[in-house]
C-alpha cells in the first residue's frame, strides 16, 4: 500500500523535475549569449589592458595578440567559436592567467558555494526562527523590538556591517580573522582544519545573510500570522495540541512556502552581493574572480563565471521547485 | 438544574466580552448526557463565540468576565492552559463549519487525524493508524485506506467534513460540538452529515451541541433548543414545546417567517413575514435587546436592566417581560 502510494507520489515529481530541465537548456542558452554580446559594449579588450599594463606596445605587437586570442574575427565568428568550444565543455583559456579557465573556476567554486549557500542556510533558519517568534508574540515588546532591529539591519549596507564586524569582532576583541578563507602557511587537517574554516567563515556569512535573515523575518511573521488566522489552527487547537506543536506542524510547513520562492530567486542576488563582501573580507571567491576578470577584460573567465552562476541559479530554482512540490502538495496535482 | 442531576455541561451567568463591547450576556445553558441541545440565532448573536468559550478558545482581545461552565462539575472557565489542553479532542470534540478551511492543507489526512489521537491516547504510530482508519470507516468515508494518504484538496467537501467528524470524536469524547456542520455543503450532503452526527452520538453516547440557524433542522434533530439574540438567551425549552408554544417574541418571528410553520404545506402564495429591523438595533441597548424590533415593546422593556425571564411548569423559559402572552397559551 505504502509502496503504492510512493509510486502515485514519483510521477508529480518527475514532471516538476523534467518540467524545469526543459526550460534550463533554453534559458542557460541564451544567458550565455545575452552575456557575450553585452560584454562587447564595453570599451577596450583584453589585448588593449595587457598593452597598457606591459606599457611598451607597438601597433604591431598589438595586433600579433589580437590574432593570436582570436579577437580579430568578426562577431559572430568569435561568438560561434565560442559556443562550438563550449559544446566540447571547453571553457577556453584566460587571457590574463594564461590557464583554462574551468580550472581557474574549480579552485574558487568550492569556497563560493560555501559562502553562499552558508549565507542563504543562515538566513532561512534564522528568518523562520525569528519570525515564528514574533508572529507568535505579535504586538508584544518583543516582536515590536525585533521588527525595529530588522528594520535597522534591512536599512543597512552589507559591507558597512562586514567592516564593522571586522573592527569589532577581530580588531577589538580578536575573536575572528579578519580576512581570507583559510589560515595561510599551516598544514591542518580533520577537525582542526574545519575549525580554521569556520572561523573564517563566519563574518563574512554573517555580513551577507543578515539583510536576507530580515526579509525571511518580515515574510514569515506576516505569512505566519495570517496562517494563525486560519480555521485550521482553530480547529488544530480545539484537537489540544500545545502551541509550540502548533506552531512546528502546521504553522511553520505552511510559511515556508513564500519562503522558498522568494529564496530560490535571491541565490542570484547573493553570488551577486557576494562580489562586495568577498572584497570586504578577502574570502577568494567566484565574485572578486568576477570582478577582476572584468577589469582585466577578461571575457573567457567572465563568461565562465556568468554561465556558472545561471547553471547555479537554475538548479537551485528547479530544487526550490521540488520542495515547494512536497511543502505543498496542491501544485503537484495538475 | 444543578451538577448534580446529571447534566453533562451547565453554563451559568457566562458573561465574555471585549473592553468596552459585552458580547455574551448572562448566557444560562444545559445539555445532559447524549442529548441533543441546538443552538440557534443569526449570525453574530454569539453561537460560536459560545462554544468558542467552553473549550476555553476565545479570540485574541476577546476574555471571560464571569460566570460559570461546569463540564462533568469542572468549571472550565478557571482551568489551566494545561487543564484546557487535556480536555480539548478528549472530552469535548469540535467540528467547525467550513470543512475547506477547517483542515491543514499542506498535511495527510491520517496525519491531522494522528495528531488528535496520539495527543490524548498512548498509542504507537501503528496503533493510531488503526486507528484512525477505524474511525474513518466509522464516519463513512469509503476506502479509508486510499483516503488515509491523501490531501485534503483531494477530497469532496462532505468527504472532507465526515474527515472533520472523524477526528474530533477520534477519542469518543462526552460531548461533540458542531458549529454550523452543514451550512457549507449543498443540500443532499447535509442530511446524510446530520444522520452521521446523530448515528454517533448514539454509537458512542455523547451529547451533540449542535449550532444552526436552521430550524428545519432543530425540529428534526434536537432534544433541547436554546435561542439566542444579541449575545443572550432568549428562550430555552425541549424542542416539542418550543415549536408547539414559542413564548418570546422572537421565537415567534423566527418560527413565522419560516416555511412550513403551522401549516403542513410546502409553499405559499402569500408573502413571508419578516421581522422588522436588524440586530444592529441591539447595540448599546440597555433593556431588552429585542425591544426595538419588537411589536409588543412597552417603555418598560427598553429601561429594565437586568433579565430574570421566566420559567413556566415545562421548564421553559422566556427572557420576556411578558410573562405568558396570550396567543402563546
Amino acid at each position: 500500500m505504502i509502496k503504492d502510494h510512493v509510486m502515485k507520489r514519483a510521477g508529480p515529481w518527475l514532471r516538476v523535475v523534467a518540467g524545469s530541465a526543459s526550460f534550463a537548456l533554453p534559458t542557460i542558452l541564451g544567458i550565455v549569449i545575452l552575456n557575450f554580446l553585452f560584454l562587447q559594449l564595453l570599451p577596450g579588450d583584453a589585448v588593449d589592458v595587457l598593452a597598457m599594463r606591459s606599457g611598451s606596445a607597438t601597433v604591431e605587437s598589438i595586433s600579433a595578440l589580437r590574432v593570436q586570442t582570436g579577437l580579430d574575427q568578426p562577431l559572430s565568428g568569435q561568438l560561434a567559436a565560442y559556443l562550438s568550444r563550449l559544446a566540447h565543455f571547453d571553457l577556453g583559456v584566460s587571457t590574463q592567467y594564461h590557464l583554462p579557465v574551468a580550472d581557474i573556476i574549480a579552485a574558487r567554486l568550492p569556497d563560493t558555494l560555501l559562502l553562499v549557500g552558508g549565507a542563504l542556510g543562515l538566513a532561512v533558519v534564522l528568518g523562520l526562527l525569528l519570525g515564528s517568534v514574533m508572529a507568535s508574540l505579535a504586538g508584544r515588546w518583543i516582536d515590536r523590538m525585533l521588527s525595529g532591529l530588522l528594520m535597522l539591519i534591512y536599512s543597512t549596507p552589507g559591507f558597512w556591517i562586514g567592516l564593522m564586524m571586522i573592527l569589532l569582532f577581530s580588531v577589538k576583541l580578536g575573536l575572528f580573522p579578519s580576512a581570507g578563507s583559510a589560515t595561510i602557511g599551516t598544514r591542518l587537517s580533520g577537525l582542526a582544519a574545519l575549525y580554521d574554516k569556520a572561523a573564517h567563515l563566519i563574518m563574512p556569512m554573517t555580513a551577507l545573510s543578515l539583510f536576507y535573515t530580515a526579509v525571511y523575518a518580515r515574510l514569515v511573521r506576516a505569512t505566519m500570522i495570517d496562517v494563525l488566522r486560519q480555521d485550521f489552527i482553530l480547529a488544530a487547537r480545539a484537537k489540544g495540541l500545545h502551541p509550540v506543536t502548533l506552531i512546528r506542524r502546521h504553522a511553520i510547513r505552511n510559511a515556508l512556502i513564500p519562503v522558498v520562492t522568494v529564496a530560490g530567486i535571491h541565490l542570484g542576488n547573493l553570488l551577486g552581493g557576494a562580489v562586495v563582501v568577498e572584497t570586504v573580507f578577502g574570502w577568494p571567491g567566484m565574485g572578486r574572480l568576477a570582478f577582476d576578470a572584468l577589469l582585466s577584460r577578461d571575457f573567457p573567465v567572465l563568461l565562465g563565471v556568468l554561465l556558472l552562476s545561471s547553471i547555479l541559479v537554475v538548479a537551485v530554482n528547479a530544487l526550490a521547485d521540488v520542495l515547494l512540490g512536497w511543502l505543498d502538495p496542491r501544485i503537484l496535482t495538475e | 438544574m444543578t451538577a448534580a442531576s446529571g447534566e453533562l455541561l451547565v453554563i451559568r451567568d457566562l458573561v465574555v466580552e471585549r473592553p468596552g463591547v459585552r458580547l455574551l450576556d448572562s448566557v444560562a445553558l444545559s445539555i445532559g448526557k447524549g442529548e441533543t441541545l441546538s443552538l440557534v440565532g443569526e449570525s453574530g448573536c454569539g453561537k460560536s463565540l459560545s462554544a468558542l468559550a467552553i473549550l476555553g478558545l476565545l479570540p485574541e482581545g476577546v476574555r471571560h468576565a464571569r460566570g460559570e461552565i461546569l463540564f462533568e462539575d469542572e468549571d472550565l472557565a478557571r482551568a489551566s492552559p494545561r487543564r484546557l489542553r487535556q480536555i480539548r479532542g478528549k472530552s469535548i470534540g469540535l467540528v467547525m463549519q467550513d470543512p475547506m478551511s477547517s483542515l491543514d492543507p499542506v498535511l495527510q489526512i491520517g496525519a491531522q487525524m494522528e495528531e488528535a489521537i496520539r495527543t490524548h491516547l498512548p498509542l504507537s504510530a501503528r496503533q493510531a493508524r488503526g486507528r484512525a482508519l477505524e474511525l474513518l470507516d466509522l464516519a463513512g468515508v469509503p476506502e479509508p485506506l486510499r483516503r488515509y494518504g491523501q490531501y485534503p484538496h483531494q477530497l469532496s467537501g462532505g468527504l472532507r467534513q465526515r474527515v472533520s467528524i472523524a477526528t474530533a470524536i477520534s477519542c469518543t469524547p462526552r460531548l461533540l460540538i458542531a458549529d454550523e456542520p452543514t451550512t457549507a455543503l449543498d443540500v443532499t450532503t447535509q442530511v446524510q452529515v446530520l444522520d452521521l452526527l446523530d448515528r454517533l452520538r448514539r454509537e458512542l453516547s455523547m451529547a451533540l451541541l449542535l449550532i444552526t440557524h436552521d430550524l428545519s433542522i432543530v425540529a428534526r434533530r434536537a432534544d433541547k433548543v436554546c435561542v439566542m439574540y444579541a449575545g443572550r438567551v432568549v428562550e430555552r425549552a425541549g424542542v416539542d414545546d418550543f415549536f408547539a408554544h414559542p413564548r418570546h417574541p422572537y421565537s415567534k418571528g423566527l418560527l413565522h417567517s419560516s416555511l412550513g410553520a403551522g401549516t403542513p404545506l410546502h409553499h405559499r402564495f402569500d408573502r413571508l413575514p419578516e421581522i422588522t429591523g436588524s440586530i444592529a438595533s441591539a447595540a448599546g441597548q440597555s433593556g431588552c435587546p429585542f425591544a426595538p424590533r419588537c411589536d409588543q415593546a412597552e417603555a418598560a422593556c427598553g429601561k429594565t436592566l437586568s433579565w430574570p425571564g421566566t420559567t413556566d411548569s415545562r421548564d421553559h423559559f422566556s427572557a420576556c417581560l411578558h410573562p405568558n402572552p396570550e396567543e402563546s397559551a
